[in-house]
């Protein structure tokens, strides 16, 4: 495993979109200070 | 966050399956960075599908710190929806996984909850808090869980006499 590959995660930039998708899931909402 | 802790294989597979992950920036979420009290990055808010909050995370987590507390926030999502077996079964993985840790000790806390929850039976919450301040004496958990035993009320009687 390479020391960092963010990609791996299919990160959504809106909680909206998260909400319509959301069902048994829980959202997990990454406040970040700068883009990563 | 970014370069240590979610490239880590196993948080990679924890989020993607598990969670809808999102990312937001500061700066372009003022109303959220207000409505969920966000003084400090990194932070990570579990919502429910409702948007309750179910667990926060603020600063930054190792990935086996990560993946500890999210499994617990992942117990603790299925508490408040009232599944009460699958989150005993999650809190019981995370003492399984992570022996003798803080995070095994919060696990142990709501593992505790979650029998209560599930059985009303007095003794499956104790059962669990006497394990936790056996195993973690020194944790603020094991401090949570040391409840005054409420006191019988003496017959009238005796507490006139």
């Amino acid at each position: 495993m390479s020391a960092a590959n963010p990609t791996l995660i299919p990160w959504l930039s809106s909680l909206a979109e998260a909400e319509a998708r959301v069902h048994e899931q829980l959202i997990l909402v990454d406040f970040s200070a700068a883009p990563g | 966050m970014d370069t240590v802790t979610y490239p880590d294989p196993q948080i990679a597979a924890l989020i993607t399956e598990s969670f809808v992950p999102v990312k937001l920036m500061v700066k372009q979420h003022p109303e959220l960075v207000h409505e969920f009290v966000v003084s400090w990055t990194p932070h990570i808010v579990l919502l429910d599908g409702e948007g309750r909050l179910i667990q926060r995370l603020e600063g930054w987590f190792a990935p086996q710190a990560l993946h500890a507390q999210l499994s617990i926030g992942l117990g603790k999502g299925d508490l408040a929806a009232e599944r009460y077996g699958e989150a005993a079964g999650r809190f019981e993985a995370v003492v399984a996984q992570h022996p003798h840790t803080e995070w095994a000790a919060e696990a142990l806390y709501w593992l505790g909850a979650a029998r209560y929850r599930k059985s009303h039976e007095p003794v499956d919450l104790l059962t669990e808090w006497k394990r936790l301040q056996a195993e973690a004496p020194y944790s603020p958990w094991a401090d949570r869980s040391r409840v005054p035993a409420v006191k019988s009320p003496q017959p009238a009687e005796k507490r006139d006499a």
